[in-house]
């Protein structure tokens, strides 16, 4: 064998035993009618799961819930992360205690968080509901309609740090004479920000957005900590019911063809966006 | 058009001087070039006109404004960077287009000018490109355009031909000084190119440590330089500085070089400055100067060549006409004197001139 794949042969060996090696177990059980309970093996059922999968209403109300979390949640850290980023640009004093400061939450265990939050907007127990009833608001952060929009501002929480991070980096990584021009030019701040700043922004804004979108999507700790899908339905995300259906209801083959369905569907999206990006960047 | 006065114009980073109380007016319509090495101040003082750069201390006027503090949108000015600056998102058409959409221009009347201007600087066939299909050239003629469209009051040049090659700087200078003759707009140009700056400017203002160390027309600068360093400054290839005394009307240098002056200069301790040009070769053969030295390089530029001589421990450049070049030849030696009246008294403490010299 020549050196250079001898090279690769131990990274190769890992991949293949924690990913390649569970990604086609996986794929293999979505095939069959393995229950966790079963004993003996599993019986080839062909695309049965898959037929379910597509034709259960309780999976796509998932995908919808999880679709409304994730433009919710990152769209408000891409507003908040933004805004944020753009004044610590500004900041010229005690900068880098500032930006490390900002960081914390992101340090955290996403259960750790879920919990703590748990907690905090109890409406019985919790700490902000009670002040809230200080100022004469009654609030019920986990109530109808609501619970959904908490837990996304539970990871605007957590995760808008990050947003800031890559978006200060991109901001910083932007020419400045093109900005000094476009201000001796007669631009006012504002117009330069959008003329200007934005599109020269744009491929990190992007690459943020993904990022972040993806990780949204695979949004399960907070609802475990908090909601546990609840109130009825509402907060049962994709993963949260995958998780469901394969470990409390012991459907785990059902389970694997739902994970493969979302698999599918976030490869599309990542392709597209990339290919988008990569048209922009060449034209 | 304005008159652009600068008034006690300082500016420090901490305790670093970087604009030390400058104070110096931009006739309406002229062409001033700011020259001077790197780090005197003179990128910086462009910059505090256009206001990029805070004041620390004093005023800046254009016209009977003053514009200390104003943003710079509100100084009704227009410059050209160094690196050009331009919008790499935007095609050409729209980057010339952008200081009339900025200042709420209709688009169709902005694009409509960025056409015309795009049409006069030979850039039509590229209207629809973006910066990073450009050369460099053609990117510095879009800056160019994007400065002109708006009829601004003053024109600012940052080194705008720095980043472009030998060929094409010299094709847009001609061009550029063409451009600001025609629009008559008051325009403040800084290089750190003596040459440019000759070549280009109605009024040369010499800069060094923050200070003016000469200003005046081209002409004034150079046959009359105001102390040792604009002498050495100006002027390539650059002027023979040689330190040494004057003794009843002869300049003996330190090493004991004779030039026979006929100055009416008192005795003492001066720095003679000699520019190459002035500084005449005698053949072998052909020596009647008190003074020798040996040949060292000799570099043929064409119809000139530049002739490194070696005079009892004194490195001289002399540039002599390469019809005179027979008889020399590296090591030979040669006489040296220097061309009557031709020559330039310094203070060896001050460094500031002695003689007065009508040009």
């Amino acid at each position: 064998m020549r050196f250079k794949y001898g090279m690769l042969a131990p990274l190769i060996a890992v991949f293949v035993a924690v990913v390649g090696f569970p990604l086609l177990y996986a794929l293999y059980l979505s095939f069959t009618d393995y229950k966790l309970t079963d004993r003996g093996a599993p019986d080839i059922v062909g695309i049965a799961n898959y037929a379910s999968t597509f034709t259960n209403a309780s999976f796509w109300e998932a995908f919808g819930v999880t679709a409304l979390y994730v433009v919710v949640a990152v769209g408000l850290e891409l507003v908040i992360g933004l805004a944020i980023a753009l004044s610590l640009q500004k900041q010229k004093w005690a900068r880098d205690v500032t930006r490390s400061m900002l960081l914390a939450p992101m340090f955290i265990t996403p259960i750790a968080v879920g919990l703590t939050f748990r907690f905090l907007l109890n409406d019985q127990i919790g700490a902000i509901p009670e002040l809230l009833r200080g100022i004469g608001i009654n609030y019920d952060f986990f109530g109808p309609g609501r619970a959904l929009f908490t837990l996304a501002f539970i990871d605007v929480w957590q995760w808008t740090p990050f947003m800031v991070l890559l978006l200060l980096a991109g901001l910083e990584s932007i020419p400045k004479q093109p900005l000094e021009a476009a201000r001796v030019d007669g631009g006012g701040p504002w117009y330069i920000f959008r003329r200007i700043t934005l599109p020269l922004l744009a491929p990190v804004l992007v690459v943020a957005i993904l990022l972040r979108a993806l990780d949204a999507l695979k949004v399960f700790e907070y609802v475990y900590a908090t909601t546990r899908g609840g109130p009825g339905t509402e907060t049962q995300t994709i993963q949260y019911f995958t998780y469901q259906t394969g470990i409390q209801f012991f459907r785990l083959g059902e389970a694997s063809s739902m994970a493969f369905v979302v698999l599918a569907v976030v490869l599309t999206v990542i392709v597209v966006a990339f290919r988008r990006l990569e048209r922009n960047r060449s034209a | 058009m304005a008159t652009v006065t600068f008034t006690n114009v300082s500016k420090s980073y901490g305790q670093t001087q970087i604009v030390d109380d400058l104070n110096l007016v931009l006739p309406d319509g002229s062409l001033t070039v700011l020259v001077g090495p790197s780090g005197c101040g003179k990128s910086t003082s462009l910059r505090m006109l256009a206001g990029l750069e805070p004041i620390t201390s004093g005023d800046i006027a254009i016209g009977d404004r003053v514009v200390t503090g104003l943003e710079p949108k509100d100084r009704d000015v227009a410059m050209v960077f160094q690196n050009y600056a331009l919008y790499p998102h935007l095609s050409v058409r729209e980057n010339i287009a952008f200081p009339l959409r900025a200042t709420k221009t209709p688009r169709t009347e902005a694009l409509k000018r960025a056409d015309s201007v795009a049409d006069s600087l030979g850039l039509s066939h590229l209207l629809g490109r973006k910066p990073k299909d450009l050369s460099g050239g053609q990117q510095q003629r879009v800056a160019i355009g994007r400065a002109i469209i708006r009829q601004p009051s003053v024109f600012l040049f940052d080194e705008p031909l720095s980043n472009l090659d030998a060929k094409l700087r010299v094709e847009t200078r001609t061009e550029l000084l063409q451009i600001q003759r025609r629009l008559g707009i008051t325009s403040l140009y800084v290089t750190h190119d003596q040459e440019e700056a000759m070549t280009l400017s109605d009024r040369m203002v010499v800069m060094r440590e923050g200070r003016i160390a000469q200003q005046g027309t081209p002409l004034e600068v150079y046959s009359a330089p105001a102390n040792t360093f604009v002498a050495a400054f100006v002027g390539s290839p650059k002027m023979n500085l040689i330190d040494g005394v004057i003794e009843r009307g002869t300049f003996v240098s330190e090493t004991g070089v004779r030039f026979e002056l006929q100055t009416d200069q008192e005795d003492g301790a001066v720095t003679l400055g000699v520019r190459p040009d002035d500084l005449l070769v005698e053949a072998p053969g052909a020596i009647s100067a008190p003074a020798t030295a040996t040949v060292g390089l000799i570099e043929l530029l064409g119809p000139r060549a530049i002739v490194s001589l070696s005079a009892s421990g004194l490195t001289l450049t002399s540039v002599v006409e390469a019809s005179n070049l027979s008889g020399m030849a590296e090591s030979a030696t040669v006489g040296i004197r220097v061309r009557p009246g031709a020559w330039h008294l310094f203070d060896r403490e001050s460094g500031e001139r002695l003689n007065v010299r009508e040009s």
